[in-house]
């Protein structure tokens, strides 16, 4: 079997839960970033939850799965989960409530990740009087944009609430392209046999 | 040649009160490394946290490193910055961390200080904004002496950060469990 020409990454997970003070209502939207030497072989890399309601105290359940499977050559580019939190306000508008990011475990095993939110600033204080008059808040134009680094310095955010994430990776044939990733024991490793 | 890759984010910082704040990051390495692919260096958004939340940035670090030798090992060099409303900024804290150097996931936290400097310029400082910043950056993250510098310290800046390893096995690097 060949099978040191790339490596597997599966994995598995859900978008369990949302906390943010005061709000009580929430949906998510997220995606799925990757590098140029990853390929996607299962999964669903965009996604939108239900509007979870709950108690202004309480945390608003998803309880969304997650499924994805990729093989690469490369660990750089490592798979990056962005989520986009929005919710209902009093009047029944779209408005954001936070934006996530976090790349996904690199480490086999199960993980609990907690995705601390944060939403743009508006430029002026007349816009975000207008903003907050007509529901339209600061947002981000492109919805990948929490997960880059380019010209992240120009954006003032505020931040406020955090979406639980749990997580599974599982790796195939990582060791025999020469990968740890701390799972195994590092001495056993000794490039393909 | 062994490759190092380290994937995470610089997850957010707390203890500098409810301030706009972001952070300058890069990674100092010795002349044995490489980098590779990723960024080297960035610059997080400012995030101000809400009433009792921490500072949030969520900024992803994708780095790659070539390995020639061990001597060197990667740090990273931080630097928290305040901005306040007429967009001033002004040094908050300094802090290193060395990469971690077994495979594994990790939750690290860096604890800053900045320079305190003289009676005078604290005044100044707490007039008019301005504290005291290095002249030379490299002693933050270096072996020079320290012994003229006194500092009060900064928050603490969190991070994540993955640890994979290429081909350290095959060169008979030892790096031990990631495990506590």
């Amino acid at each position: 079997m060949d099978s040191a020409d790339c490596f597997t990454v599966y994995f598995t997970g859900q978008l369990s839960s949302v906390k943010i003070p005061g709000c009580k209502n929430a949906y998510c939207r997220y995606q799925v970033l990757h590098g140029e030497d990853w390929e996607r072989l299962q999964g669903a890399e965009h996604g939108l939850t239900q509007l979870a309601r709950g108690g202004r105290k309480q945390e608003l359940v998803w309880n969304f799965p997650l499924e994805l499977a990729y093989r690469s050559t490369n660990a750089h580019g490592w798979p990056q989960l962005i989520v986009s939190v929005y919710g209902f306000d009093g009047w029944g508008r779209d408005v954001i409530r936070g934006y996530g990011s976090a790349y996904l475990p690199t480490f086999s095993g199960r993980h609990k990740v907690k995705m601390h939110l944060f939403r743009p600033q508006s430029a002026t204080t007349a816009q975000a009087f207008t903003g907050w008059l007509w529901g339209m808040q600061a947002e981000y134009a492109d919805g990948a944009y929490p997960g880059c680094t380019e010209g992240r310095e120009l954006t003032r955010t505020i931040s406020a609430g955090q979406v639980n994430v749990e997580m599974t990776t599982m790796t195939k044939d990582m060791e025999l392209y020469g990968y740890s990733d701390g799972a195994q024991p590092v001495s056993t490793r000794n490039g393909p046999a | 040649m062994a490759e190092l890759h380290v994937i995470g984010e610089l997850t957010g910082a707390s203890g500098f009160r409810r301030q706009s704040i972001f952070c300058k990051w890069y990674f100092a390495a010795g002349q044995a490394w490489e980098l590779l692919e990723g960024q080297e260096g960035g610059q997080t958004q400012t995030d101000q946290p809400a009433k009792g939340s921490q500072s949030v940035w969520g900024h992803p670090i994708d780095a790659h490193f070539l390995c020639k030798g061990l001597t060197g090992w990667p740090k990273l060099h931080l630097e928290v910055w305040k901005q306040d409303k007429q967009g001033r900024c002004d040094i908050c804290g300094y802090g290193f961390v060395h990469i971690p150097t077994a495979p594994g996931s990790y939750e690290l936290e860096c604890a800053t200080w900045r320079p305190e400097g003289s009676r005078k310029e604290q005044w100044a400082a707490w007039c008019c904004g301005g504290n005291p910043q290095l002249v030379m950056e490299e002693v933050v993250h270096g072996p020079e002496d320290r012994y003229r510098l006194q500092t009060v310290p900064g928050g603490t800046v969190q991070l994540r950060l993955g640890i994979i390893m290429k081909d350290f096995g095959l060169h008979h690097v030892q790096t031990g469990s990631s495990l506590p």
